[in-house]
């Protein structure tokens, strides 16, 4: 693995980590909790999150189907719509779900695998440095989207967590 | 500069142009709002997050003193020179004592200069070196530090960006 691809799938795993404690024991009402109207509940954001690693190492990088295609995601998960999330609006993340979330794990575990694989076997010095050339992500290198996958991921752990902490208390 | 740190790098930055977006125009009320009583406030991650970089960079990496205490910041904010949160209670958090978020983030800027100084630098070899975890103890590899401070990071710029949410709505 290139070096500095440790770090990031040191953090991807990291994260992917505290996202199970952080899951672990949630009611389907917990799940869908929403402190306001216009806030994501926590099992909208297991599948954004889910979808967007899909989406940036499988599509973006590795310019393959995404897994949820491959492996019929969709349809294991009821889910017609193929898109992941971004430029929703809120009425209808609302209509959108509830999601059956450990099927989503499920999914979400075999594209963790797999961008591990990507990074231990076939992710190259200058995959990291080439333009990737997709229409959403015009001018980023590899080295980017691949900081943006751990913001993000990241990101949207820490609001699952905080989430949590609301509903709980603390460390709860 | 190899091109492999740039994923790091690149998280680095966007985190930061992130954080400097969600606390754009935001009131000492709005940087003060708890959504429950033991729920963190913006003003108190923003802090925790400048002290947990300093730390990580300047006690773990580099072994030297952290700048809040090196530079007297703890002095201008009237918080204990060993104190980053961590050990925080609900009562503590709440009892922080104001600040200005501004001065906060300039306190941050120079934390994270001397973080894009020590990346740059620091030789390949580094990342499979093993480190002290300032809280635990134990040691842990360069590659994992640079992967969690982007996790922790990140996560807690994920909380500020939800905070806003629920209180301007989405985009506001």
């Amino acid at each position: 693995m290139q070096p500095f691809l440790v770090a990031i799938d040191s953090g991807l795993n990291e994260a992917f980590y505290k996202l199970n404690r952080a899951l672990d024991g949630l009611s389907d009402d917990e799940l869908r909790w929403q402190p306001t109207l216009h806030a994501n509940s926590i099992d909208w954001m297991v599948w954004h999150m889910a979808r967007v690693e899909d989406n940036l190492i499988k599509v973006v990088l590795q310019k393959q189907d995404p897994i949820w295609e491959r492996d019929g995601w969709g349809k294991r998960l009821d889910i017609s719509y193929t898109g992941a999330g971004a430029g929703m609006t809120m009425d209808e993340i609302r209509e959108f779900g509830p999601f059956n979330v450990p099927k989503v794990m499920e999914y979400y575990r075999t594209i963790r695998t797999e961008t591990s694989d990507y990074f231990e076997n076939a992710m190259r010095e200058d995959d990291l440095s080439r333009v990737i050339g997709h229409t959403n992500f015009r001018g980023w290198t590899g080295a980017q989207i691949l900081g943006r996958l751990l913001c993000e991921e990241a990101e949207h752990l820490g609001q699952i967590e905080y989430l949590r902490g609301m509903m709980r208390g603390l460390n709860k | 500069m190899p091109d492999y740190k740039d994923a790091v790098r690149s998280g680095l930055i966007e985190f930061m142009e992130g954080l400097e977006q969600v606390l754009d125009g935001l009131t000492e009320d709005e940087l003060r709002y708890q959504p429950a009583l033991h729920a963190n406030f913006i003003e108190w991650i923003v802090w925790h997050m400048a002290r947990a970089e300093d730390r990580w960079v300047n006690l773990a990496l580099r072994g030297d003193v952290d700048i809040w205490v090196k530079d007297g910041w703890y002095k201008r904010f009237g918080i204990e020179p060993d104190n980053y949160g961590r050990e925080d209670t609900a009562e503590m958090m709440r009892a922080m004592p104001k600040t200005d978020v501004n001065e906060m983030m300039d306190y941050y800027r120079s934390v994270r200069e001397a973080t894009m100084a020590h990346l740059d630098t620091m030789p390949v070899e580094d990342l499979d070196k093993e480190f002290y975890h300032p809280r635990r103890k134990v040691p842990v590899t360069g590659a994992w530090v640079w992967g969690h401070i982007l996790v922790e990071e990140a996560q807690h710029l994920g909380q500020i960006a939800y905070l806003r949410g629920m209180m301007r709505g989405l985009d506001g």
